[in-house]
């Protein structure tokens, strides 16, 4: 009896020395696998020895060797889908609204990673707000996690210091925390009269008056939007609003008055470009917390920010950095630690974003850094989008930027405003055909009514337009998604 | 019967050769061409990633929707038709008129420049044509509000706001730049053409409109024939760049610029659904296809010789 | 009074051809060298005054910014010469071997071959399945092969081919070949092409002008950013810039410290054009009337 014990008691041990150590994932118990980034962007020249260095610090984590795959802009909508749709290699993908998330998703092209983020992304669901991951959901299904960049949006003027000073005292201008387009006009009055060869105000067809408001906007023919300063959030025809017939007459009286560029409805200029070459005074776009410095450096001329509404966080803003597993990753588990890294991982974030320390960046003493002698930031070996990969706020700082750039993200991000639509996502499968129609309606009649170039309200241009949206579906639109949205806050609710 | 199969094998014998030679370039062709044909059953899916493009469930004519019930439908229409149908005739005489006159020409060396140049337009981008023609027609540094029309005392032509002008502005970009091309298909057929042909009529008193009446017109008139009836089959697609980048998308030229490439494109943007840009394109080819073969019908009652198929 | 060489025009029409034709000269002329004006712009001037035959204000700005990439210019021109150089051979080789089977009058699959090919040209499956294709099952990913293989052969050129064969090459000629005993393959190589200059030297410049200015399938194929064609990677530039006007909320994150001015863009279309203007002259012999070697004789 006692050897028969004995005996099981040693059994016993020796299984569990067995047992205990294969339960806890080390990586040396992990299968090696080669996880494919896909992101966007142009692709830079010094990819490899990042992929290297990736590759070298998360063998031991994860087991894992990294290639990123990187496609340019113009190209990049078109091959993430033919990818997708191929079903060829890949293991991580950003995705976004704009390159066609909203569409991929319910059509299963991602996979759903409510369990897998339990299991593996810890790290994200401690380091990520509530909402933020609600962005990611359709439905009940989770197919894309956003990432933690400058979520929230301001939209306001940037005007040349130079010109300002030297003028704003004469109309008594002050600089305000907020502000209304009119408000600017005795400044554009005394610059168009004091100096002739500068255009005080140069706008482009895409971010017109009317789109200066708090509106979440993304798309340039969204026909419907949301006012994110409602608190009680409601989808509404945007060119049916007092706010865009205001917009519209104050448009038309700059253009009259020659306050604005000529072809303010069809320019294909850059603002930042114009800005550059001394021809304009103002323009205006979305900014955040950084476009001063940012774009005074930009365009070599000290400007300063006049904001026209409060920082505004939204579904869709929220949206605009998000990274998924394509259902052909071969290790779905691999993607999520990979991803899991990215958001919590300093030296990961810092890899992807500025290359490898020595011949991309030098360290400058504590978080900042400076670009390495061979690596000139407008031709770059290595110097990847900031904002595109997991966590913003682990990036270095660089020396050229004002310092504690993670405090300075987060403390924009808390001071925006936000209704309760944050997180709800619209499904539009069912409304196709009349997006098609009302992206067409919108085309044509937006941009000339709201850039002035036309007495909308005199020849009926602006009647026509809304009888053609209503021609087109707008209604029908309006119901389905506010339908939508009034169920997903009931349910909400309940949470 | 027999007859019917010893003369089936007895023409798969005595073409061997020329079958052979075919062997290759029809190889390709169901590789390339065929083989990815099959993706048009798209268009008539509701079509999901995990399903993919044969298992995905069928959606009959639900994705044709968006091209047919809008109300641009007739106008959109209207304009891919109207400018195709223009644009066919133009590219039938404006390439065959440059390639008989620049014959005329004497002079190897004038001949070689003003032919080598016709061809640079074709080089240009289309985003890059419509930069020059923004050059040239902006309202305030526009060449032409600045310095051409001042001197007959016109002055700012709002260009990118008036529908009326491009229904004119539009054919003449469009052959600037790609009567270049054509002209050199037309000039390598009159090159083909012996001279012995002319002198005997010009010995017999004939001047050069004889000559090109009763020679090199006739010469060239299957090959007008042919191109004509394969710019039949595109005559619902458009030079997407002409339609969308040039007008610089201006929305008060829609009436005249929207066309059914523009139409989708548009649309797609808003929807980025694969399905009804399969439909779109296959829209597209179907009217083709079937105008064609209507056209190549018509032709071989007239005169089998010139029929493209 | 002098006497008019035998066929020609008379002087006052003539002269009439003249003017039209310089006139179209300078119609497509000038705007290339507008391009290539602006390009030579200082950056700032292009923005305040706009475009200018010459520049106010000479700069090598733009071509500076391209040589600092040099060395991929380099790579892709080269790339970009063979694949047109291979591509165009081959091509002519492809195409002639269909377009001739398709002349000869006594051949009884004519017509089904003719169809066979215009299906293609009207019918499309569209861009997923054309990339399945060469990325799954013939595996032409990042492969130069990937660059010549879609344009192999264009039924428009074996159209036109055939048209051109159909008017220019007897059939009485191809007959008495036959009877001599000759083989199709011989007839059409050793007897027909030298007839049919011109039209395998329009098929060739045209063939050579498709691979040459030809981007789109470097933007499908090729991940890697140094095999592209050097179309490609000039054009990408101003697609680039397409795109952010397009789609401003991106334009707005994306890092703009290397997006490349106005000047680099014409800079750019002009190092894309170039070769092409040296190789054309090289084609263009063999349209001048005269010049067809070996007439037909009796």
């Amino acid at each position: 009896m006692k050897r028969t014990r004995r005996f099981l008691i040693c059994a016993a041990v020796v299984v569990l020395c067995i047992v205990v150590p294969a339960l806890s994932l080390t990586a040396q118990t992990l299968a090696p696998v080669t996880l494919k980034i896909i992101a966007c962007g142009p692709p830079q020249k010094d990819v490899q020895l990042v992929d290297d260095a990736l590759s070298a610090y998360l063998k031991p984590k994860i087991n894992a060797t990294i290639v990123l795959d990187q496609y340019d802009w113009d190209a990049w909508n078109d091959k993430v889908n033919l990818i997708l749709a191929s079903g060829e290699d890949a293991d991580l993908v950003f995705t976004a609204p704009w390159c066609s998330y909203t569409t991929n998703a319910p059509k299963g092209a991602f996979l759903d990673l409510t369990s897998l983020i339990k299991k593996y992304g810890q790290g994200i669901l401690n380091s990520s707000y509530k909402w933020t991951l609600d962005a990611g959901h359709m439905g009940d299904k989770l197919y894309a996690i956003p990432s933690n960049q400058i979520l929230a949006q301001s939209r306001g003027f940037r005007l040349r210091k130079d010109l300002l000073d030297k003028y704003g005292p004469s109309v008594n201008f002050k600089m305000k925390d907020i502000i209304t387009p009119d408000e600017l006009e005795p400044l554009f009055k005394v610059i168009k009269q004091k100096e002739p060869d500068v255009i005080p105000y140069f706008g482009i067809p895409s971010k017109l008056l009317s789109w200066l408001g708090p509106w979440d906007r993304q798309g340039q023919f969204e026909v419907t939007t949301m006012n994110i300063y409602d608190q009680v959030p409601k989808y509404i025809n945007f060119y049916d609003t007092d706010y865009y017939r205001k917009s519209m007459d104050i448009a038309r009286k700059w253009f009259l008055e020659g306050l604005t560029n000529q072809d303010i409805a069809t320019s294909q200029a850059d603002p930042i470009d114009m800005m550059k070459s001394g021809k304009i005074f103002s323009f205006s776009q979305e900014s955040n917390h950084l476009t001063q410095e940012v774009e005074s450096r930009q365009t070599g001329y000290t400007l300063v920010l006049q904001n026209v509404i409060k920082p505004i966080i939204s579904t869709n803003l929220v949206q605009g950095t998000m990274w998924a597993i394509p259902r052909q990753a071969k290790n779905p588990e691999r993607s999520m630690m990979l991803l899991n890294l990215m958001h919590t991982d300093k030296t990961v974030q810092n890899l992807l974003v500025y290359g490898v320390e020595g011949p991309h960046y030098v360290k400058k003493g504590g978080n900042v850094i400076s670009f390495a002698k061979g690596n000139d930031p407008s031709n770059p070996l290595y110097y990847n989008q900031v904002w595109e990969w997991g966590n913003q706020a682990m990036n270095y700082d660089l020396d050229t930027d004002a310092p504690n750039g993670a405090k300075r993200l987060a403390d924009f991000n808390n001071s925006a405003v936000r209704n309760s639509s944050l997180g709800f996502v619209y499904d539009a499968s069912n409304m196709k055909n009349e997006l098609s129609e009302l992206a067409n309606v919108a085309a044509e009649f937006d941009p000339q009514i709201s850039s002035g170039t036309i007495d909308a309200r005199a020849d009926g241009t602006y009647q026509k337009f809304l009888d053609k949206l209503k021609a087109g579906g707008i209604d029908k639109l309006l119901a389905d998604q506010n339908a939508q949205l009034n169920a997903w806050l009931a349910a909400n609710k309940k949470k | 019967m027999a007859g019917k199969k010893r003369s089936f094998f007895r023409n798969l014998i005595s073409s061997r050769e020329l079958l052979l030679m075919l062997a290759i370039p029809v190889v390709y062709t169901l590789v390339n061409s065929y083989f990815p044909m099959v993706g048009v059953i798209i268009a008539f899916k509701d079509y999901n990633f995990t399903q993919g493009m044969f298992r995905s469930p069928w959606s009959g004519f639900k994705n044709f929707h968006y091209l047919f019930a809008m109300q641009d439908a007739w106008i959109i229409t209207r304009n891919t038709l109207g400018y195709n149908l223009l644009f066919i005739a133009l590219n039938a005489i404006v390439p065959v008129t440059l390639a008989l006159l620049l014959n005329e020409i004497r002079g190897r060396m004038l001949k070689k420049i003003y032919q080598t140049s016709m061809l640079f337009p074709y080089f240009l981008s289309m985003v890059m044509v419509s930069y020059l023609v923004y050059a040239l027609l902006s309202p305030d540094t526009g060449v032409i509000n600045k310095e051409v029309l001042p001197l007959f005392g016109i002055h700012g032509v709002r260009w990118y706001n008036e529908p009326k002008y491009w229904p004119f502005l539009l054919p003449i970009i469009n052959t600037w730049k790609n009567a270049g091309y054509t002209t050199v298909i037309y000039l390598a057929a009159l090159a083909g053409i012996n001279p012995e042909y002319y002198e005997a009529i010009a010995s017999d008193g004939g001047g050069k409109w004889v000559q090109m009446r009763y020679i090199s017109i006739p010469f060239l008139q299957p090959l007008i024939i042919i191109l004509s009836v394969l710019a039949v089959g595109r005559i619902f697609n458009s030079d997407f760049g002409l339609f969308y980048q040039v007008p610089l998308q201006s929305g008060s030229l829609f009436p005249v610029t929207n066309v059914i490439d523009t139409y989708v494109y548009r649309a797609l943007t808003q929807t980025n659904d694969i399905a009804m840009a399969s439909a779109a394109g296959f829209y597209q080819s179907a009217v083709g296809f079937v105008l064609v073969l209507a056209t190549n019908l018509v032709i071989r009652r007239i005169n089998p010789e010139r029929a493209l198929l | 009074m002098k006497r008019r060489a035998l066929n020609t025009v008379s002087p006052g029409a003539g002269a009439a051809i003249h003017v039209v034709f310089i006139l179209c000269t300078l119609a497509c002329v000038i705007p290339f060298l507008i391009v290539v004006g602006v390009s030579f712009t200082d950056e700032r001037i292009v923005m305040r005054v706009g475009y200018r035959l010459i520049p106010r204000v000479f700069s090598l700005q733009a071509y500076k910014f391209l040589a600092l990439d040099i060395q991929q210019i380099g790579r892709s021109y080269l790339i970009s010469i063979i694949v047109t150089g291979v591509g165009t051979v081959v091509s002519l080789i492809m195409t002639a071997l269909y377009a001739y089977p398709l002349f000869r009058k006594d051949f009884p699959y004519r017509r089904f071959f003719a169809v066979f090919l215009f299906i293609t040209m009207v019918f499309n499956g569209g861009l997923v399945p054309f990339y399945i294709l060469y990325t799954q099952y013939l595996h032409l990913k990042n492969s130069l092969i990937a660059l010549i293989l879609p344009y192999l052969l264009n039924p428009f050129y074996v159209i036109v081919m055939r048209t051109f064969l159909t008017g220019s090459i007897p059939d009485s000629l191809v007959e008495s070949a036959k009877l001599d005993g000759a083989r199709e393959i011989t007839v059409l190589f050793r007897i027909v092409a030298p007839l049919a200059l011109p039209a395998f030297a329009t098929i060739g410049l045209f063939t050579t002008l498709m691979y040459w200015n030809d981007w789109f399938m470097s933007l499908l194929f090729i991940s890697n950013r140094q095999n592209v064609s050097i179309q490609y990677y000039m054009l990408k530039t101003m697609q680039n810039i397409q795109f952010m006007l397009q789609n401003p909320s991106v334009a707005f994150k994306v890092n703009r410290s290397a997006m490349p001015s106005e000047t680099v863009r014409m800079a750019m279309a002009v190092v894309g054009i170039g070769p092409i203007v040296v190789a054309y002259p090289f084609f263009q012999k063999y349209f001048i009337q005269g010049l067809t070697v070996g007439a037909i004789k009796g």
